[in-house]
């Protein structure tokens, strides 16, 4: 009910049940060299808009082919079923094969990758350190937003963030923050029926009770028929004029930063076929 | 040290918030402050709205959802109207009058997936660990991270389950891991940073005292985990910890001697960690009787005298009773008929073993089972009645051994234990008098010996624990008489408690997958809804927000204050 914003976004973005024809599991998994760097990403990219984009979207987004951004089953492939997908096709759908040389397929792959893992393993142009600044200072995001402990409570914790989201989740939660429902982080202004007001955000609610942190980080859990008045603001407390305010280089910086902040640092997402050490 | 600096500051701004030692002192009451609900591992809540009279109009009042879990075994605690319950490398913080999530925290990087019993409170932190060794600190009120610090290392072959134990100024842990060998630990850490204070090994290196009990065994493998939160006396500063079965477990030939400290209790300093005494239950275990049952703190006028006592219904079949001052060996008794491989226990303690009760090849029937005659279920203890309940399981097994020292952290034991002719055994609830050893009282239950369920007592005359078919069960006290039941229709796996909010009490268990919480049937009143508005940006100001200033000059808490008109606190 009131996960993270995070969570909210990975969820709002399963858009394909179609079957990617999952190729041949051998006992040693391949694993693709490139995974998270740069050079073969921009590769791979080139080679895709020329290669996948009529069907799958410039972006990847999705067309007459899936899309294959923040994809949960392409996540769940090994690194050699996604290279046979790509070489190989899936045959019976209209998917074909590419027959690109496997150099080509890899870096294909980890442009797919870089689109599905989370932004703590990808290259991120930014400068974390100018990032730390903005975060704890002009920008005002530590106002709302905690890292280990540093920051407020009105907005998600960000300690983890790195791991959560993509780089585009990311940029899209700084640059258009109302883009999605705020569960868990709604603006909410409450009224006893003894006229006492408190305002926060609503971690969670029901019909018969709201649970709030108030303004000043104090937890209140209220009976819905203790209340005279409930007033929710659809705008989330978050600025929605980050790209205006903060400039591309500012928000890179501030993605480069949030890219560091990783509960277990050091870390990557498990791979189907791989070892999860 | 700047960010242990920063958090120290901004925590002063709000002491007013944090759950101290002094609270925990107090606790139970209101709140239920560790896995115990207190210190001593009593397990008995002076709450009185609940009691023999009243207990016919129990109800459930809610229940929460662990989405994916199959197995709870985590005794809720609460504070301040909150309760935090955890699944594998997850915590849950509910609000504990309605059942409504307040936040959830999971991991998901962790690399093991093993049960998880609770958690600790300590200031504004909740401590819990990841199955994979890792100790987590997370704010009381939000679910943020704080800081996450890997103590227990998969590699040596640890893994972890237990609730943290808040102690004074540190968070005392201990490890899993026995059963294909490692080297079981206690050691403290310090709340605001995860930093190692002190660590106690329950098996000793070669020439440290004790060592000569293993013969030329790899010390790094003897086992002796401590998989369950220990217990606390404030007024000898020394905290127990209960330790697990010697590695490989049914295999002893590698490992000739009594095997020191497995299957024992620790005294240990709670400053320093320095062992102060120990008792050994099962010396040279080859049945998988972990010393894991809770070691219950109790004061008694004994033989006359008050006395400082330790009471342990243990695995292998007997009721011990200890001066834990000095850890002196006072009485012991058997709570379990079926108890084959001692007669008894000597004058200093020691088991009178009966011989060739070692699992063999072929197999040998010996009694209790390797589940034991208790096990890790918490007892509960009732002051009036000087009663410890426990509950008890009548089953012997076949043990087979394999007869060899297997690999270490592959799993292997080197044998088993397993229901003769598919014999399954039988579950009581006992009212156990541990200076007489008589059983007062026992409920016997159907099922198929599958529960791991333990119970919890209450000034209201009242036991309450879990049975063999998914039941949650209410009892009185002094004769056992069956009072009240509730079916959750799921396999109980952890042990029942009971707190109050708001002058309302409750009793609460985990399920499988499920927390229930009961409290007595109030009729149903008509609903009356507030006025609720909906609109864009404009109803609560940045001035409200307090920004930039609402993050930094606060901090969130979760507070226990009068519930008085115009006061600002938590509403529960």
């Amino acid at each position: 009910m009131t996960r993270t914003l995070t969570f909210v976004l990975l969820t709002a973005s399963v858009c394909l049940a179609q079957d990617h024809g999952q190729g041949p599991r051998t006992s040693v998994e391949p694993v693709n060299p490139f995974t998270g760097q740069k050079q073969a990403i921009d590769a791979g990219e080139r080679r895709f808009k020329q290669s996948c984009a009529a069907c799958h979207g410039p972006e990847a987004e999705g067309g007459r082919g899936p899309n294959l951004a923040e994809n949960p089953d392409l996540q769940t492939m090994s690194d050699g079923q996604l290279f046979h997908t790509i070489q190989q096709g899936i045959p019976g759908t209209a998917m074909p094969p590419s027959n690109l040389p496997d150099n080509d397929t890899w870096e294909v792959a980890a442009f797919l990758r870089s689109l599905n893992d989370p932004i703590s393993e990808n290259p991120v142009a930014g400068d974390p350190e100018a990032g730390r600044k903005l975060y704890y200072g002009a920008a005002h995001c530590s106002d709302c937003h905690a890292i280990r402990g540093q920051g407020g409570f009105l907005g998600s914790d960000l300690s983890n963030i790195g791991a959560r989201m993509t780089a585009k989740q990311l940029r899209q939660a700084i640059i258009n923050p109302d883009a999605s429902p705020h569960i868990g982080f709604e603006p909410v202004s409450v009224t006893r029926k003894d006229g006492m007001e408190f305002k926060g955000v609503a971690r969670n609610n029901s019909n018969y009770s709201i649970q709030i942190i108030d303004t000043k980080g104090h937890l209140h859990m209220f009976d819905k028929s203790d209340l005279k008045q409930i007033v929710f603001d659809d705008k989330s407390f978050m600025p929605d004029n980050y790209r205006q305010t903060l400039g591309p280089d500012g928000i890179n910086n501030i993605m480069a930063f949030l890219a560091q902040q990783v509960a277990r640092p050091g870390t990557k997402r498990p791979r189907p076929g791989q070892a999860n050490k | 040290m700047m960010r242990a600096g920063f958090l120290l500051l901004l925590a002063a701004n709000c002491a007013f918030a944090q759950i101290q030692y002094s609270d925990i002192l107090k606790s139970p009451a209101e709140n239920w402050l560790t896995y115990h609900g207190d210190y001593s591992g009593q397990r008995h809540s002076p709450l009185t709205q609940i009691n023999r009279d009243t207990v016919r109009n129990l109800v459930p009042k809610w229940t929460y959802h662990f989405g994916g879990a199959a197995r709870l075994e985590s005794t809720p605690v609460v504070a301040d109207g909150v309760m935090y319950v955890t699944n594998t490398n997850e915590v849950d913080a509910i609000d504990a009058r309605t059942g409504r999530q307040i936040w959830s925290y999971t991991d998901d990087r962790a690399r093991r997936s093993d049960v998880n019993r609770g958690v600790a409170i300590l200031g504004n932190a909740v401590f819990f660990v990841t199955a994979d060794g890792y100790l987590v600190s997370l704010n009381r009120t939000t679910g943020g991270i704080l800081w996450h610090k890997q103590y227990a290392d998969v590699k040596k072959g640890y893994y972890a389950t237990l609730a943290p134990l808040a102690l004074k100024d540190r968070i005392l842990l201990g490890v899993s891991g026995g059963d294909s060998g490692m080297r079981g630990f206690v050691a403290a850490y310090s709340p605001s940073t995860g930093e190692e204070l002190w660590k106690f090994y329950t098996v000793p290196l070669k020439g440290e005292p004790g060592a000569e009990t293993w013969g030329e065994f790899d010390p790094q493998w003897g086992g002796g985990a401590t998989w369950m939160t220990g217990t606390y006396d404030p007024e000898l500063n020394i905290t127990y910890w209960m330790t697990g079965n010697p590695w490989p477990d049914y295999y002893g030939g590698g490992r000739r001697g009594a095997n020191l400290y497995t299957d024992s209790v620790v005294a240990l300093d709670a400053d320093t960690g320095k062992l102060k005494w120990y008792f050994q239950f099962t010396p040279h275990d080859t049945h998988d009787w972990d010393a894991e049952s809770i070691p219950v703190l109790v004061d008694a006028l004994y033989r006359g005298k008050p006395r400082k006592l330790l009471i342990d219904a243990n695995r292998n079949g007997f009721l011990y009773v200890l001066d834990r001052v000095t850890g002196q060996y006072l009485e012991g008794h058997p709570f379990v008929k079926l108890l084959s491989w001692a007669t008894g226990i000597d004058a200093s303690g020691h088991p009178i073993e009966v011989r060739d009760m070692e699992p063999t090849a072929a197999g040998r029937v010996v009694c209790p089972s390797s589940r034991g005659a208790t096990n890790w279920m918490s007892p509960s203890w009732d002051p009036v009645n000087k009663l410890l309940f426990v509950p008890a399981l009548e089953q012997c097994d076949q043990y087979v051994s394999s007869m060899r020292t297997p690999e270490p952290m592959h799993g292997s034991m080197a044998g088993g234990g397993g229901p003769v002719n598919g014999q399954t055994g039988k579950f009581y609830l006992r009212a156990l008098d541990p200076f007489t050893g008589a059983t007062r009282w026992e409920y016997g239950m159907t099922g198929l010996a599958d529960m791991w369920a333990g119970s919890v007592t209450s000034a209201g005359g009242l036991v309450f624990f879990g049975d063999d078919q998914g039941q949650l069960v209410a009892l009185n006290t002094a004769t056992g008489a069956d009072l009240w039941h509730y079916n959750t229709g799921q396999l109980l796996t952890a042990s029942p408690m009971t707190y109050s909010v708001r002058g309302k009490q409750f009793v609460a268990i985990a399920s499988a997958t499920d927390v229930f919480a009961f409290g007595l049937f109030e009729p149903a009143k008509p609903s009356t809804t507030p006025k609720e508005l909906r609109i864009g940006g404009s109803s609560i100001t940045a001035h409200d927000r307090g920004r930039p200033s609402a993050g930094r000059a606060g901090k969130p808490s979760t507070t226990q204050e009068p519930a008085g008109k115009n006061t600002p606190g938590i509403q529960n």
